[in-house]
């Protein structure tokens, strides 16, 4: 008698294994890599500046960001194996001297979509320039300011 | 679909109630004013999960293997479950694992707690803990540093979460008991000993980024019984 209630059992079991569903990925990153960082006046609005150039280097390696060219706001990429980037940005009235640290940390969106990194906890740790402030400390594709650099 | 489920569990209750004229069953006794000791466990059961093995093999980059002790104090079941999850995964360039223990512990009330067969529909709660090693390889494409390879590895990270549960045991044959239960879990704390990267998989708890998951798990249990379970009659 009770045996012949087994194959209800099982039954029910298959029948809740019916529910599983996998939810397939979207790969659609959340994260930003860019630091962005503007230029403003006292009045805090925005200000093109001429630089001549614009350096970025981690502990290993530099780059140029920009050369030569008229700007109010500047995209620098993080890089996702370092902590600190040194910043160089010479405009034509000034050199400004910026290092800022931060924590990486990688996100695997899904085996299927690879991975990504979250920045944040952005700190201004050093700069030979007064006016320079971190208004948000985190890289978010909302965020469209992260450093302001009164000039 | 939910509606069919709770009736074959209804319709399965009812067919092993069948003894109710008699006042003892193989496995019970009529609970009466002269017996006093209701909370006396009558019997300690042990389980393990055969869905754990069944996922891993359709899905093999996952495989969990469970165990289960549950005792009877009147009514309600103290109980243990621990085991050993795993989950791994390469596609293209990017490969992670995350193996570890689990472990749980709570109680169960059950709902039926008049059948002479000692056969239960039951609703529980668990408190789960995992401790979990992971590893993590891939590239971060190239933007403005040049491709960059992730090489980490992150050990002894701890999630603990809550579960509801809900299920069935019933007796099968003799003391072998076979039951399910559908888990909900609610994400309650992760915390990691580095942190190298965000945690993607909780052995036993599923992934992380979700505040909760639910699961399935299918026992076969044996129960030691060494005497006969006083419990109210049905129809009384």
């Amino acid at each position: 008698m009770k045996i012949k209630n087994a194959p209800f059992i099982l039954l029910t079991a298959i029948a809740t294994l019916s529910f599983a569903c996998n939810n397939q990925p979207t790969c659609i990153p959340e994260h930003s890599n860019l630091l962005e960082i503007a230029f403003v006046d006292k009045l805090g609005a925005s200000k093109e500046i001429l630089l001549v150039s614009a350096d970025a280097a981690s502990a290993n390696e530099s780059y140029s960001i920009v050369q030569d060219s008229i700007v109010s706001k500047l995209s620098i990429p993080l890089s996702s194996l370092d902590s600190s980037i040194f910043l160089t940005i010479n405009s034509d009235t000034a050199i400004i001297d910026i290092t800022l640290s931060y924590k990486a940390l990688s996100i695997l969106i899904a085996p299927e979509c690879g991975i990504e990194t979250k920045f944040d906890f952005i700190k201004l740790e050093d700069t030979n320039f007064n006016n320079v402030i971190v208004i948000n400390q985190t890289l978010n594709k909302d965020i469209k300011t992260n450093v302001e650099i009164t000039h | 679909m939910w509606k069919l489920h709770i009736s074959i569990s209804i319709l399965v209750l009812f067919g092993f109630a069948n003894k109710t004229q008699a006042q003892e069953s193989d496995y019970a006794i009529k609970l009466d004013s002269t017996i006093h000791k209701k909370w006396v466990p009558t019997g300690l059961r042990l389980g393990v999960d055969i869905s754990g093995p069944i996922y891993s093999y359709i899905q093999s980059n996952k495989s969990s293997y469970e165990g289960s002790i549950d005792i009877d104090f009147n009514r309600f079941f103290g109980v243990i479950e621990a085991g050993k999850g795993e989950f791994n995964s390469s596609v293209d360039l990017t490969s992670y694992s995350s193996s570890g223990m689990f472990y749980k512990i709570g109680i169960d009330a059950n709902l039926t707690p008049k059948d002479p067969n000692l056969n239960v529909v039951f609703f529980g709660l668990r408190y789960a803990t995992s401790t979990f090693n992971e590893k993590l390889k891939g590239v971060i494409p190239d933007s403005g540093w040049g491709v960059q390879n992730i090489d980490m590895i992150q050990n002894n990270s701890k999630s603990s979460w809550i579960e509801m549960n809900l299920g069935m045991k019933a007796r099968i044959w003799k003391s072998f008991f076979a039951g399910y239960s559908l888990r909900l879990k609610f994400l309650k704390h992760h915390m990691y000993n580095q942190e190298n990267f965000s945690s993607y998989f909780i052995p036993s708890y599923g992934l992380t980024e979700n505040i909760n998951n639910w699961s399935f798990t299918y026992y076969l249990q044996y129960r030691f019984e060494w005497k006969k379970k006083p419990i109210k009659w049905r129809g009384e």
